[in-house]
Protein backbone atom coordinates (compact mmCIF):
# COMPACT_ATOMS: atom_id res chain seq x y z
CA UNK A 1 0.00 0.00 0.00
CA UNK A 2 1.26 3.62 -0.79
CA UNK A 3 1.47 6.22 1.47
CA UNK A 4 -0.34 9.61 1.06
CA UNK A 5 2.92 11.86 0.54
CA UNK A 6 3.57 8.47 -2.36
CA UNK A 7 0.36 8.19 -3.86
CA UNK A 8 0.66 12.66 -4.28
CA UNK A 9 3.93 12.28 -5.74
CA UNK A 10 3.68 13.07 -9.35
CA UNK A 11 0.13 13.26 -9.39
CA UNK A 12 -0.78 16.73 -7.50
CA UNK A 13 -3.10 17.31 -5.03
CA UNK A 14 -7.02 16.26 -5.34
CA UNK A 15 -7.74 20.25 -5.89
CA UNK A 16 -5.85 20.55 -8.66
CA UNK A 17 -7.10 17.34 -10.55
CA UNK A 18 -10.63 18.54 -10.15
CA UNK A 19 -9.67 21.84 -11.61
CA UNK A 20 -7.91 20.30 -14.15
CA UNK A 21 -11.41 18.49 -14.75
CA UNK A 22 -13.16 21.99 -14.33
CA UNK A 23 -11.17 24.20 -16.34
CA UNK A 24 -11.39 21.41 -19.60
CA UNK A 25 -14.90 21.85 -19.69
CA UNK A 26 -14.39 25.55 -19.25
CA UNK A 27 -12.33 25.48 -22.07
CA UNK A 28 -14.32 22.78 -23.82
CA UNK A 29 -17.09 24.96 -23.49
CA UNK A 30 -15.78 28.35 -24.71
CA UNK A 31 -14.20 26.52 -27.96
CA UNK A 32 -17.05 28.33 -29.96
CA UNK A 33 -16.45 31.46 -29.23
CA UNK A 34 -13.86 32.21 -32.03
CA UNK A 35 -16.39 31.07 -34.60
CA UNK A 36 -19.14 32.22 -32.83
CA UNK A 37 -17.43 35.90 -33.45
CA UNK A 38 -17.28 35.69 -37.10
CA UNK A 39 -20.68 33.82 -37.06
CA UNK A 40 -21.70 37.01 -35.34
CA UNK A 41 -20.07 39.53 -37.57
CA UNK A 42 -21.83 38.15 -40.97
CA UNK A 43 -25.03 37.68 -39.08
CA UNK A 44 -24.97 41.63 -38.25
CA UNK A 45 -23.66 42.18 -42.21
CA UNK A 46 -26.69 40.11 -43.41
CA UNK A 47 -28.95 42.32 -41.10
CA UNK A 48 -27.20 44.92 -42.76
CA UNK A 49 -27.90 43.62 -46.26
CA UNK A 50 -31.60 43.39 -45.08
CA UNK A 51 -31.69 46.93 -43.04
CA UNK A 52 -30.65 49.00 -45.91
CA UNK A 53 -32.60 47.86 -48.83
CA UNK A 54 -35.27 48.05 -46.53
CA UNK A 55 -34.39 51.52 -45.82
CA UNK A 56 -33.96 52.38 -49.60
CA UNK A 57 -37.19 50.80 -50.55
CA UNK A 58 -39.44 53.03 -48.66
CA UNK A 59 -37.60 56.05 -50.08
CA UNK A 60 -37.73 54.65 -54.17
CA UNK A 61 -41.74 53.73 -53.54
CA UNK A 62 -42.26 57.48 -51.76
CA UNK A 63 -40.39 58.61 -54.53
CA UNK A 64 -42.49 56.88 -57.28
CA UNK A 65 -39.24 55.44 -58.34
CA UNK A 66 -40.38 51.87 -59.43
CA UNK A 67 -37.57 50.45 -60.79
CA UNK A 68 -35.12 51.33 -57.94
CA UNK A 69 -38.04 50.08 -55.22
CA UNK A 70 -37.82 46.43 -56.77
CA UNK A 71 -34.65 46.09 -57.35
CA UNK A 72 -34.43 46.81 -53.53
CA UNK A 73 -36.81 44.19 -52.94
CA UNK A 74 -35.12 42.08 -55.02
CA UNK A 75 -31.96 43.00 -52.85
CA UNK A 76 -33.88 42.25 -49.80
CA UNK A 77 -35.59 38.91 -50.73
CA UNK A 78 -31.81 38.13 -51.52
CA UNK A 79 -30.70 39.22 -48.34
CA UNK A 80 -33.61 37.52 -46.49
CA UNK A 81 -32.54 33.96 -48.20
CA UNK A 82 -29.18 34.11 -47.46
CA UNK A 83 -30.13 34.76 -43.54
CA UNK A 84 -32.35 31.95 -43.71
CA UNK A 85 -29.41 29.67 -45.32
CA UNK A 86 -26.96 31.06 -43.00
CA UNK A 87 -29.17 29.77 -39.77
CA UNK A 88 -30.03 26.60 -41.46
CA UNK A 89 -26.43 25.99 -42.37
CA UNK A 90 -24.34 28.24 -40.16
CA UNK A 91 -23.77 25.50 -37.97
CA UNK A 92 -21.69 23.32 -40.47
CA UNK A 93 -19.84 26.49 -41.54
CA UNK A 94 -18.84 26.97 -37.87
CA UNK A 95 -17.07 23.72 -37.37
CA UNK A 96 -15.40 24.52 -40.38
CA UNK A 97 -14.11 27.92 -39.05
CA UNK A 98 -13.72 26.10 -35.86
CA UNK A 99 -11.20 23.61 -37.45
CA UNK A 100 -9.32 26.56 -38.97
CA UNK A 101 -9.30 27.94 -35.16
CA UNK A 102 -8.32 25.68 -33.39
CA UNK A 103 -6.86 23.03 -35.74
CA UNK A 104 -3.12 23.13 -34.14
CA UNK A 105 -4.83 22.78 -30.23
CA UNK A 106 -7.20 19.70 -31.30
CA UNK A 107 -10.02 19.23 -30.59
CA UNK A 108 -12.37 19.09 -26.89
CA UNK A 109 -15.87 19.09 -27.05
CA UNK A 110 -19.23 19.07 -24.37
CA UNK A 111 -21.97 17.45 -24.88
CA UNK A 112 -24.25 19.26 -26.86
CA UNK A 113 -28.10 19.60 -25.53
CA UNK A 114 -31.29 17.71 -27.06
CA UNK A 115 -32.61 21.65 -27.62
CA UNK A 116 -29.64 22.98 -29.35
CA UNK A 117 -29.91 20.70 -31.88
CA UNK A 118 -33.31 21.71 -32.57
CA UNK A 119 -33.32 24.60 -35.28
CA UNK A 120 -36.71 25.43 -35.65
CA UNK A 121 -36.70 27.95 -32.72
CA UNK A 122 -33.52 29.40 -33.76
CA UNK A 123 -35.08 30.04 -37.69
CA UNK A 124 -38.19 31.16 -35.88
CA UNK A 125 -36.59 33.65 -33.21
CA UNK A 126 -34.34 34.88 -36.43
CA UNK A 127 -37.64 35.22 -38.71
CA UNK A 128 -39.20 37.16 -35.96
CA UNK A 129 -36.16 39.36 -35.34
CA UNK A 130 -35.50 40.04 -38.86
CA UNK A 131 -39.29 40.95 -39.32
CA UNK A 132 -39.25 43.37 -36.75
CA UNK A 133 -36.01 44.68 -38.09
CA UNK A 134 -37.92 45.62 -41.51
CA UNK A 135 -40.87 46.02 -39.98
CA UNK A 136 -38.78 49.31 -37.92
CA UNK A 137 -37.25 50.16 -41.05
CA UNK A 138 -40.68 50.44 -42.94
CA UNK A 139 -42.33 52.24 -40.37
CA UNK A 140 -39.90 55.03 -40.49
CA UNK A 141 -39.71 55.10 -36.15
CA UNK A 142 -37.91 58.45 -34.87
CA UNK A 143 -34.91 58.07 -35.22
CA UNK A 144 -34.10 59.72 -31.98
CA UNK A 145 -35.20 56.23 -30.37
CA UNK A 146 -33.80 54.00 -32.55
CA UNK A 147 -31.79 52.56 -30.44
CA UNK A 148 -34.86 52.13 -27.69
CA UNK A 149 -37.37 50.82 -29.54
CA UNK A 150 -34.68 48.23 -31.36
CA UNK A 151 -34.18 47.27 -27.50
CA UNK A 152 -37.49 46.02 -27.29
CA UNK A 153 -37.32 43.10 -29.64
CA UNK A 154 -33.40 43.04 -30.03
CA UNK A 155 -32.59 42.16 -25.65
CA UNK A 156 -35.05 39.46 -26.14
CA UNK A 157 -33.70 37.92 -29.26
CA UNK A 158 -30.00 38.26 -27.89
CA UNK A 159 -31.44 36.30 -24.77
CA UNK A 160 -32.31 33.49 -26.68
CA UNK A 161 -29.93 33.51 -28.62
CA UNK A 162 -27.02 33.39 -25.41
CA UNK A 163 -29.20 30.83 -24.10
CA UNK A 164 -29.54 28.96 -26.76
CA UNK A 165 -25.72 28.89 -27.57
CA UNK A 166 -25.31 28.64 -23.98
CA UNK A 167 -22.81 25.32 -23.82
CA UNK A 168 -20.52 26.50 -26.60
CA UNK A 169 -20.35 30.67 -25.63
CA UNK A 170 -21.33 30.62 -21.56
CA UNK A 171 -24.36 32.09 -20.04
CA UNK A 172 -21.55 35.60 -19.53
CA UNK A 173 -22.44 36.68 -22.98
CA UNK A 174 -25.84 37.43 -21.10
CA UNK A 175 -24.15 41.00 -20.07
CA UNK A 176 -24.70 41.36 -24.01
CA UNK A 177 -28.18 42.24 -23.88
CA UNK A 178 -28.07 44.00 -20.23
CA UNK A 179 -25.58 46.28 -22.35
CA UNK A 180 -27.67 46.86 -25.03
CA UNK A 181 -30.48 47.55 -22.54
CA UNK A 182 -28.39 49.79 -20.34
CA UNK A 183 -27.58 51.80 -23.88
CA UNK A 184 -31.35 51.88 -24.50
CA UNK A 185 -31.89 52.85 -21.43
CA UNK A 186 -29.59 55.76 -21.38
CA UNK A 187 -30.47 57.06 -24.31
CA UNK A 188 -33.59 57.66 -23.22
CA UNK A 189 -32.39 59.24 -20.09
CA UNK A 190 -30.43 61.76 -22.25
CA UNK A 191 -27.23 60.45 -21.70
CA UNK A 192 -25.73 61.83 -24.43
CA UNK A 193 -24.39 58.77 -26.25
CA UNK A 194 -26.40 59.27 -29.49
CA UNK A 195 -25.05 59.03 -33.17
CA UNK A 196 -26.70 61.53 -35.13
CA UNK A 197 -26.94 62.93 -38.51
CA UNK A 198 -26.51 60.85 -41.56
CA UNK A 199 -24.36 58.88 -38.94
CA UNK A 200 -27.85 57.92 -36.72
CA UNK A 201 -27.81 54.26 -38.14
CA UNK A 202 -25.10 53.50 -35.99
CA UNK A 203 -27.33 53.84 -33.35
CA UNK A 204 -28.24 50.51 -33.29
CA UNK A 205 -25.48 48.63 -35.19
CA UNK A 206 -22.87 49.84 -33.03
CA UNK A 207 -24.46 48.76 -29.77
CA UNK A 208 -25.48 45.35 -31.23
CA UNK A 209 -22.56 44.57 -32.82
CA UNK A 210 -19.88 46.09 -30.57
CA UNK A 211 -21.40 45.16 -27.04
CA UNK A 212 -21.43 41.59 -28.95
CA UNK A 213 -18.00 41.70 -30.19
CA UNK A 214 -16.09 43.07 -27.04
CA UNK A 215 -17.81 40.30 -25.05
CA UNK A 216 -16.81 37.54 -27.81
CA UNK A 217 -13.35 38.92 -27.82
CA UNK A 218 -13.39 38.52 -23.83
CA UNK A 219 -14.67 35.36 -23.77
CA UNK A 220 -11.73 34.17 -26.25
CA UNK A 221 -8.81 35.80 -24.29
CA UNK A 222 -10.62 33.80 -21.16
CA UNK A 223 -10.24 30.90 -22.97
CA UNK A 224 -6.92 31.67 -24.47
CA UNK A 225 -6.38 31.81 -20.46
CA UNK A 226 -7.93 28.92 -19.64
CA UNK A 227 -5.87 26.26 -22.09
CA UNK A 228 -2.94 28.21 -20.26
CA UNK A 229 -3.71 27.10 -17.29
CA UNK A 230 -4.69 23.83 -18.20
CA UNK A 231 -1.50 22.78 -19.90
CA UNK A 232 0.48 24.49 -16.87
CA UNK A 233 -1.40 21.89 -14.76
CA UNK A 234 -1.92 18.86 -16.49
CA UNK A 235 2.00 19.18 -17.91
CA UNK A 236 3.67 15.39 -16.78
CA UNK A 237 6.92 15.42 -15.12
CA UNK A 238 8.92 13.44 -17.50
CA UNK A 239 10.07 11.44 -14.06
CA UNK A 240 6.42 10.44 -14.10
CA UNK A 241 6.35 9.16 -17.00
CA UNK A 242 5.63 5.21 -18.75
CA UNK A 243 8.92 5.63 -20.29
CA UNK A 244 10.50 4.86 -16.91
CA UNK A 245 8.28 2.35 -15.95
CA UNK A 246 5.96 2.98 -13.00
CA UNK A 247 2.68 1.23 -13.25
CA UNK A 248 2.97 0.89 -17.34
CA UNK B 1 -6.55 -2.41 2.80
CA UNK B 2 -6.97 0.40 0.52
CA UNK B 3 -5.54 -0.82 -3.12
CA UNK B 4 -4.83 2.53 -5.64
CA UNK B 5 -5.86 1.08 -9.19
CA UNK B 6 -2.47 1.35 -10.93
CA UNK B 7 -3.83 1.97 -13.96
CA UNK B 8 -5.34 5.44 -13.21
CA UNK B 9 -2.53 5.96 -10.78
CA UNK B 10 0.38 6.42 -13.11
CA UNK B 11 0.44 10.17 -13.37
CA UNK B 12 -0.37 10.70 -17.03
CA UNK B 13 -3.17 8.30 -17.18
CA UNK B 14 -4.42 10.04 -14.71
CA UNK B 15 -4.74 13.27 -15.79
CA UNK B 16 -5.63 11.91 -19.39
CA UNK B 17 -9.01 10.56 -16.98
CA UNK B 18 -9.12 13.73 -15.28
CA UNK B 19 -9.41 15.57 -18.73
CA UNK B 20 -11.86 13.36 -19.81
CA UNK B 21 -14.01 13.65 -16.96
CA UNK B 22 -14.33 17.34 -17.97
CA UNK B 23 -15.63 16.99 -21.43
CA UNK B 24 -17.82 15.34 -23.72
CA UNK B 25 -15.05 13.47 -26.16
CA UNK B 26 -11.27 15.02 -26.65
CA UNK B 27 -9.15 13.76 -29.43
CA UNK B 28 -5.94 12.56 -30.08
CA UNK B 29 -4.35 15.71 -30.63
CA UNK B 30 -5.43 18.14 -27.82
CA UNK B 31 -4.58 15.47 -25.66
CA UNK B 32 -1.16 15.46 -27.21
CA UNK B 33 -0.63 19.04 -27.01
CA UNK B 34 -2.19 19.37 -23.92
CA UNK B 35 -0.34 16.61 -21.41
CA UNK B 36 3.13 17.52 -23.87
CA UNK B 37 4.06 13.75 -23.98
CA UNK B 38 5.02 12.28 -27.07
CA UNK B 39 3.07 10.12 -29.42
CA UNK B 40 4.25 7.07 -28.58
CA UNK B 41 3.85 7.38 -24.83
CA UNK B 42 0.29 9.08 -25.30
CA UNK B 43 -0.53 6.09 -27.75
CA UNK B 44 0.67 3.86 -24.84
CA UNK B 45 -1.03 5.15 -22.21
CA UNK B 46 -4.52 5.41 -23.79
CA UNK B 47 -4.38 1.86 -25.19
CA UNK B 48 -4.33 0.50 -21.83
CA UNK B 49 -7.04 2.88 -20.81
CA UNK B 50 -8.63 1.57 -23.40
CA UNK B 51 -7.71 -2.49 -22.82
CA UNK B 52 -8.87 -1.53 -18.99
CA UNK B 53 -12.67 -0.33 -20.64
CA UNK B 54 -11.92 3.35 -18.85
CA UNK B 55 -12.16 4.90 -22.74
CA UNK B 56 -13.90 4.39 -26.19
CA UNK B 57 -12.06 5.02 -29.27
CA UNK B 58 -14.56 6.58 -31.71
CA UNK B 59 -12.30 6.47 -35.34
CA UNK B 60 -13.67 8.61 -38.03
CA UNK B 61 -12.44 10.60 -41.05
CA UNK B 62 -12.33 14.10 -41.56
CA UNK B 63 -12.18 14.16 -45.10
CA UNK B 64 -9.88 11.73 -45.57
CA UNK B 65 -7.62 12.14 -42.96
CA UNK B 66 -8.47 9.98 -39.90
CA UNK B 67 -9.51 11.59 -36.61
CA UNK B 68 -9.40 9.97 -33.15
CA UNK B 69 -11.84 10.96 -30.30
CA UNK B 70 -12.04 9.66 -27.25
CA UNK B 71 -14.41 10.11 -23.75
CA UNK B 72 -14.68 8.06 -21.10
CA UNK B 73 -17.02 4.90 -20.28
CA UNK B 74 -18.95 4.67 -17.52
CA UNK B 75 -16.39 1.89 -16.32
CA UNK B 76 -14.04 4.59 -16.41
CA UNK B 77 -15.95 7.42 -14.59
CA UNK B 78 -16.61 4.76 -11.94
CA UNK B 79 -13.08 3.62 -11.37
CA UNK B 80 -11.79 7.63 -11.03
CA UNK B 81 -14.25 7.83 -8.38
CA UNK B 82 -13.15 5.61 -6.78
CA UNK B 83 -9.80 6.09 -7.22
CA UNK B 84 -9.82 9.24 -5.40
CA UNK B 85 -12.31 7.64 -2.46
CA UNK B 86 -9.04 5.08 -2.06
CA UNK B 87 -6.85 7.95 -1.80
CA UNK B 88 -9.18 9.64 0.85
CA UNK B 89 -9.22 6.45 3.00
CA UNK B 90 -5.08 6.42 2.02
CA UNK B 91 -4.87 10.01 3.75
CA UNK B 92 -7.02 9.51 6.37
CA UNK B 93 -5.02 6.09 7.57
CA UNK B 94 -1.89 7.71 6.68
CA UNK B 95 -3.42 10.66 9.64
CA UNK B 96 -4.27 8.57 12.14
Amino acid sequence: MKTSTESEKGHGKAEEMQEIAKLAHSYAEGRRIGPFLVYWVVFILLCAAIGLPSHFAGGAYLAGNMVGFWLCIAALVLAVGAAVWFAVRGDRWMERTAERLYGREGRATVAVPQTRRNKKWFTVALVLFLGCIIASVILDLPTEYMQPISAIYTVPFLVFLVAWNRREIGLGMLLWPGLYAAHAILIVAGAPIRFSGEWESLNMLIPIAGYGLLLGLIGYAVNRLTLRKLKKLTRVDPAGGPANGEGN
Amino acid sequence: MTELDRTIHEPARLRILTILSGVDKADFKFLLTTLRLTRGNLSSHMARLEDAGYVKVIKSFNGKIPHTDYRMTKVGQKAITEYWTSLDEIRTLNKN
